[in-house]
């Protein structure tokens, strides 16, 4: 895992856990501006990540998601 | 158990079986609310929003059972099993237009809390009860204010599973949606299900090796399974005859408002009765356009070979169904 995920991963376990931070992400509708928003509240939160790293975790959620799909 | 996380909101879209325990894959759904004809096409939505790609969560059921023991969902006023193409969206669609009733149509969690590890001996029917009151009740939390109840359309193959529904779920009334069987089969021919597609769902037909199973004309393998899973209503409505009720597409949309709703004690408000009369005149299965009635174009189109294999293998358990008690005032 590379520094970034790795902090991308620590900034999703703090937004689990707050409900601000949740309705904060939910509002963003297009990737490019949810990987931004992502980008400047981990930041914030001293978490540094890059948008790819946020866009490699949706296209993570995705394929995890279809795993489980069987029809 | 370590702090319990905020799961308000947090609905299962997935889940699945890890080493005999049942994980779902949980999404903020929060009040959006289930319109789509089906939970898959909702998912399928949610997940245009890129938060709900990026930030899932994992629940176990001892997880989820907690957080339901501290903040109660919605009564599930009735389970809908069925025959497949016979309706039953058609049920759904109009129940899920009064905003007081949270649908929630084929749930592929349900799948796996029902059928999930079947092969596990470490999974006995405490072990699913609890599966399922989790996994229900995550799906039956409140989303938008209005709602009061939860109403869940399981998949046809589920007929094989309404004992173990109904040992979860002891006082919830639940009914069985039939059809002339030619024309579900002719359904399936235009527009195969995956139910009958041989080994794609792992549904049992009686009598029938896999191996065999692909050897079949299509329309026989279709009518064993529509028998099978008719064999399997008629047996739950043996064991079980208290709370079950029969109901055929040939009495739809009427019996929508005399018969299913007073089953599963639902008495709508004025605003709700427009709502679903509005949603009467739409497709079930595509909303954006009129229902059209096809009843008579399946029966033309049925082959001797279709009203054959009818004959030979659901027909008569049709015809048992109807000739219930459970299906009497129709």
């Amino acid at each position: 895992m590379t520094p970034g995920a790795g902090a991308f991963q620590c900034f999703r376990a703090r937004v689990l856990a707050d409900r601000a931070l949740q309705d904060a992400l939910r509002v963003p509708t297009d990737l490019q501006a949810f990987a931004a928003e992502c980008v400047r509240l981990g930041a914030d939160l001293g978490f540094v990540f890059s948008t790819d790293d946020v866009a490699a975790a949706c296209t993570e959620g995705r394929r995890a998601l279809r795993a489980t799909r069987r029809f | 158990m370590d702090t319990l996380p905020d799961l308000e909101g947090w609905v299962p879209v997935a889940a699945s079986v890890r080493d005999g325990h049942l994980v779902a894959d949980l999404c903020l759904v929060g009040e959006r609310p289930f319109t789509e004809p089906f939970f898959g096409d909702s998912v399928t939505a949610c997940m245009r929003l890129p938060f709900n790609n990026a930030f899932r969560r994992e629940a176990e059921v001892a997880t989820m059972a907690a957080w339901l023991a501290a903040h109660p969902p919605l009564p599930v006023a009735g389970f809908i099993f069925h025959m497949s193409r016979c309706g039953s969206t058609l049920l759904a669609q109009v129940l899920g237009a009064a905003d007081g009733n949270r649908v929630l149509s084929e749930p592929a969690p349900l799948d796996e809390a029902l059928r999930g590890g079947a092969d596990d001996p470490r999974i006995d029917s405490a072990t699913r009860t609890a599966w399922l009151r989790a996994v229900v009740g995550m799906l039956a939390q409140r989303g938008r204010p209005t709602e009061r109840r939860c109403i869940v359309k399981a998949d046809s193959w589920h007929a094989a599973n309404i004992a173990e529904v109904l040992a979860a779920f002891p006082d919830t009334p639940w009914l069985f949606v039939v059809r002339e069987p030619v024309e579900v089969i002719v359904s399936h021919l235009r527009r195969p299900g995956p139910q009958t597609v041989p080994g794609l769902v792992g549904l049992r037909v009686p009598g029938l090796a896999d191996e065999n199973a692909v050897t079949l004309p299509r329309e026989a393998y279709i009518a064993r399974v529509l028998g099978a899973i008719c064999g399997a209503a008629e047996r739950a409505f043996a064991t079980a005859p208290a709370r079950g009720l029969v109901v055929d597409y040939a009495e739809l949309p009427a019996a929508i408002e005399s018969r299913v709703l007073p089953h599963f004690g639902i008495r709508p408000t004025p605003d709700e009765h427009a709502a679903m009369a509005a949603a009467l005149v739409r497709d079930a299965k595509n909303p954006r356009t009129a229902f059209t009635p096809d009843a008579d174009a399946k029966r033309a189109e049925a082959t001797a070979a279709v009203r054959a294999a009818a004959d030979a293998w659901v027909a008569e358990s049709y015809r048992r169904l109807l000739a219930l008690p459970q299906a009497r005032g129709r």
